[in-house]
């Protein structure tokens, strides 16, 4: 048990360094990914200053801590793309395609190679900017938001709302061994990502229950940020925050075993 | 030592018919109408160490499907397999480190990667250790020639290139059964011998069981002595590949005749006569009639000027058993 | 000119949109979460009391909104991209028929199918929830006008960035780029009525706000000279991308024929 998962780790290190290597190769890409997160990053911003030219407080919150909010869930959803891109495509490339055939023949955990077979470090330059973002927000903000407590939080927090993002997506995925290209819904999910660029406090309760339950984009954004603001009336979510990573991609991933074993009994 | 065995084997598929449509597509949520399909059926095989066999069958008689049981993908739905003591999709792991499979068209190298650095990868998933590897490259270097494209990334090779270095890869970590599904598609008649050679190299060397799924005749002339028919999830024959030929009892008879046209005869045993660029052609059943009983009839009769006798060749064999399986 | 040829393209192009209707249903949804959503934003800003404006006109600027950027908002780098990726573009310069002309049918055909499937639904579930005035018959067709219009132009605009395509390889970082920027510069995320003073001029100085917001506030009950006034708006913007396009068209041709593909 142990011997395995060092073995594993020992491979995605293999991996991880051979993927970096490869960006050096494929510079234009990499420079035009840059473009696009550049535009997307400004023009995100750009929405959220024309909002505030309106007023100066949304349901509470001030221009910088919603730019705090944003920018934290951009480092969980790049993080995301940076590790975990390959499940997004799990429906498509492997499941119909039958690129997942391959994965069982090698001596390695079936999802493992998913997820090691592509690190995109693409993702590197938004991570970066994010966090610049952040940084630059909180100087801006009276309020001490970079102190030590807050640093150990996100450092926890933001894996774990990365595994809630994996999660949500390994299950779309898993169903794609049932109801065939789940690619639509992925993308349904990334359209709920920006409910979680605002204040939690504004949506309805059915709303809300839906985006801490169904939809847990809230732990991706809102909630984290809310902790390293200072809001203490989200605390119970806060601490949820994290644990729930954890949790729902231990249950996703019960579900991606279900659909395996059943993959292998039914065929595709 | 029998290193595969299979009993009773046997694969049942539901097939879901999915509906068209939103409607169809909303409905298929409640109820599914589906098919069932036998795709392998009662399969009985055993194959020894160091064995090289043929797996042979029209499209869908369910080759692909017992490849994908013996290798771990799919779980039986009834039956027994072993292969090399274990049962391959319950142990899939440790069956794994000690098979090789090529899969036609699916490759098991990393698309954006250089060659190099997917055969890297593959030393350290099946724990090859450092001399073995450098030895291991060195020797199939000389037959495969690996070393003319070893940093290009595999999606920039071409189709011979990509295949040698999926067969070093199959054979890399000393596997004890290597499974070929299609090796030889699509390549030349160069690339094709190499590849061969390389397989029959590994195979008295190391004494690694081939188990081969192909279409092409020669492949299987060169490489089987045993061939395993299947159609239609059933196993028509398993034995020597000389004796399968020799069933087909129909020969050839090319016959260049003066005035041609107006050849005329009908005897036992003729099951067709042909024009064709001006030759006659006549099929017929050496069982019924031999080859010698047939020609003094048609000497005594018209003016023969050349004649050639075709023995079938495994093509045609391999190609009316892919047509129409195997009538007993 | 035969038009017949041309207009097939588009029958081809609304069949192939036809057949993805799991594509409409996403659509449709992903209008509706972003109206929920957006109504939910601007209730909370609202409520704060200080807009220059009710939140029931913000809504029906973003439905409306909807309705036009369902119909409008094309994207010819697929068109493009995808021939370019195989190779084929080299066949469409022997064609008799060139890039330009097949790329316009083919959208053509497909926003008269998202139109008909997207943008109606939207208006009629938009106008039964948000509840707003029907506006005039002449408004209305001064909106189909200007709907049109504001079609070509979103069309020249994207068939001159495909162009790029020619020299980046890939279509999606050209078309996310134009998508974001668009977005935010047309009125689609944010209601360019509100905008402050020092902001207008800037937008109002770029086509976007042709492609969105003119065709919404005809629709919102513009009186004849200020609907004018957005038609030549748009139509001076689309002969200005009309000569960008072929210009860019041009020198992509020139790359291609001396560079080869």
């Amino acid at each position: 048990m142990l011997e395995s998962a060092k073995k594993h780790l020992r491979i995605y290190q293999k991996f991880f360094l051979m993927y970096f290597k490869t960006i050096l190769v494929y510079k234009t890409d990499f420079l035009l990914g840059v473009v696009n997160q550049v535009f997307s990053f400004v023009s995100s911003l750009a929405l959220i200053a024309l909002i505030f030219t309106q007023i100066d407080y949304i349901n509470g919150w001030s221009f910088y801590e919603l730019v705090i909010v944003y920018g934290i869930g951009r480092m969980v959803i790049y993080g995301f793309h940076l590790f975990c891109f390959n499940i997004v495509f799990l429906g498509e490339a492997y499941i119909i395609n039958g690129k997942l055939d391959r994965l069982f023949l090698r001596p390695l955990n079936i999802l493992f190679q998913v997820f090691a077979s592509r690190v995109n470090f693409h993702n590197l330059s938004d991570i970066l900017a994010s966090t610049i973002m952040v940084l630059y927000a909180s100087y801006q903000i009276q309020v001490s938001v970079i102190t030590l407590p807050n640093i150990l939080y996100l450092l926890m927090a933001i894996p774990s709302a990365i595994m809630v993002v994996a999660a949500v997506i390994l299950v779309f995925a898993t169903m794609g061994f049932w109801i065939g290209p789940t690619k639509s819904l992925v993308n349904l999910f990334w359209k709920f990502r920006r409910f979680g660029r605002f204040p939690y406090g504004i949506y309805s309760l059915p709303l809300r229950v839906f985006f801490v339950t169904a939809m847990p984009i809230m732990f991706v954004s809102f909630f984290p940020a809310s902790f390293i603001l200072n809001r203490p009336e989200w605390v119970e979510y806060q601490a949820l925050t994290l644990f729930i990573g954890p949790l729902l991609f231990l249950l996703a991933y019960r579900f991606w075993l279900y659909g395996l074993s059943k993959y292998s009994s039914t065929g595709s | 030592m029998t290193l595969i065995k299979a009993e009773n084997l046997s694969k049942n598929f539901r097939i879901y018919q999915r509906g068209d449509g939103i409607k169809g597509y909303l409905k298929s949520f409640i109820k599914r109408e589906y098919e069932e399909v036998e795709a392998v059926q009662d399969l009985d095989l055993e194959i020894e160490e160091g064995e090289m066999i043929g797996y042979i069958g029209s499209n869908g008689a369910g080759k692909s499907t017992t490849v994908k049981m013996l290798t771990g993908i799919l779980e039986p739905s009834s039956g027994k397999i072993e292969v090399n003591g274990r049962n391959p999709h319950k142990q899939r792991k440790k069956n794994a480190m000690d098979i090789g499979v090529v899969f036609g068209q699916k490759t098991q190298l990393w698309w954006d990667l250089p060659v190099r650095e997917s055969f890297k990868l593959l030393k350290e998933i099946y724990e090859v250790n450092k001399e073995d590897y450098e030895e291991r490259i060195d020797e199939f270097d000389e037959v495969l020639q690996l070393s003319d494209f070893w940093d290009q990334p595999v999606r920039k090779l071409s189709l011979g290139q990509k295949m040698r270095c999926e067969l070093a890869a199959a054979f890399l970590h000393h596997p004890k059964i290597v499974y070929l599904d299609e090796p030889t598609i699509g390549l030349d008649v160069a690339v094709k011998e190499r590849i061969r050679d390389f397989i029959k190299k590994m195979n008295r060397q190391e004494n690694i069981t081939v188990m081969l799924t192909t279409h092409d005749i020669g492949d299987i002339e060169d490489l089987c002595e045993r061939v395993v028919v299947l159609d239609k999830g059933k196993k028509i024959y398993d034995g020597q590949l000389d004796s399968l030929v020799n069933r087909f009892t129909s020969r050839r008879l090319i016959m260049d005749i003066r005035n041609g046209e107006k050849f005329d005869l009908e005897m036992d045993g003729i099951n067709e006569v042909e024009r064709k660029d001006g030759h006659v052609e006549i099929v017929f059943d050496r069982e019924i009639i031999s080859a010698s009983d047939l020609m003094r009839e048609i000497l005594s009769q018209y003016d023969v000027l050349d004649f050639q006798i075709k023995e079938p060749n495994i093509e045609s064999v391999v190609k009316k058993v892919y047509n129409e399986g195997l009538e007993d | 000119m035969n038009l017949r040829k041309y207009f097939g393209f588009s029958r081809v192009s609304f069949r192939e949109s036809a057949v993805y209707r799991v594509d409409v249903l996403t659509s449709l949804i992903s209008s509706g979460l972003f109206l929920v959503l957006y109504y939910f934003v601007w209730s909370a800003i609202a409520s704060a009391g200080e807009l220059n404006s009710s939140l029931g006109e913000i809504m029906i600027y973003f439905v409306i909104g909807q309705v036009v950027t369902n119909t409008v908002f094309v994207n010819v780098e697929k068109f493009v991209g995808e021939r370019i990726r195989r190779g084929t573009i080299v066949n469409e310069l022997k064609r008799p028929i060139g890039l330009f002309s097949q790329a316009y049918f083919d959208q053509l055909g497909s926003i008269v199918f998202n139109f008909v499937s997207k943008s109606l639904p939207i208006a009629l579930l938009g106008f039964y929830i948000v509840d707003f005035a029907l506006p005039s018959l002449y408004n209305l067709i001064i909106f189909s006008l200007s709907l049109f219009l504001g079609f070509n132009l979103v069309f020249l605009f994207s068939f001159s960035t495909s162009m790029l395509i020619f020299w980046t390889k890939v279509e999606w970082s050209v078309r996310g780029t134009r998508n974001h920027i668009q977005k935010i510069l047309s009125g689609t995320l944010f209601p360019l009525f509100l905008l402050p003073d020092y902001l207008k001029p800037f937008f109002n100085l770029l086509p976007f706000q042709a492609m969105v917001d003119g065709p919404i506030r005809i629709f919102m009950g513009l009186g004849l000279e200020q609907s004018v006034m957005v038609l030549l708006n748009q139509i001076v913007w689309c002969l200005i991308f009309l000569v960008v396009s072929r210009l860019s068209w041009r020198k992509a041709k020139n790359k291609l024929t001396v560079q080869g593909g």
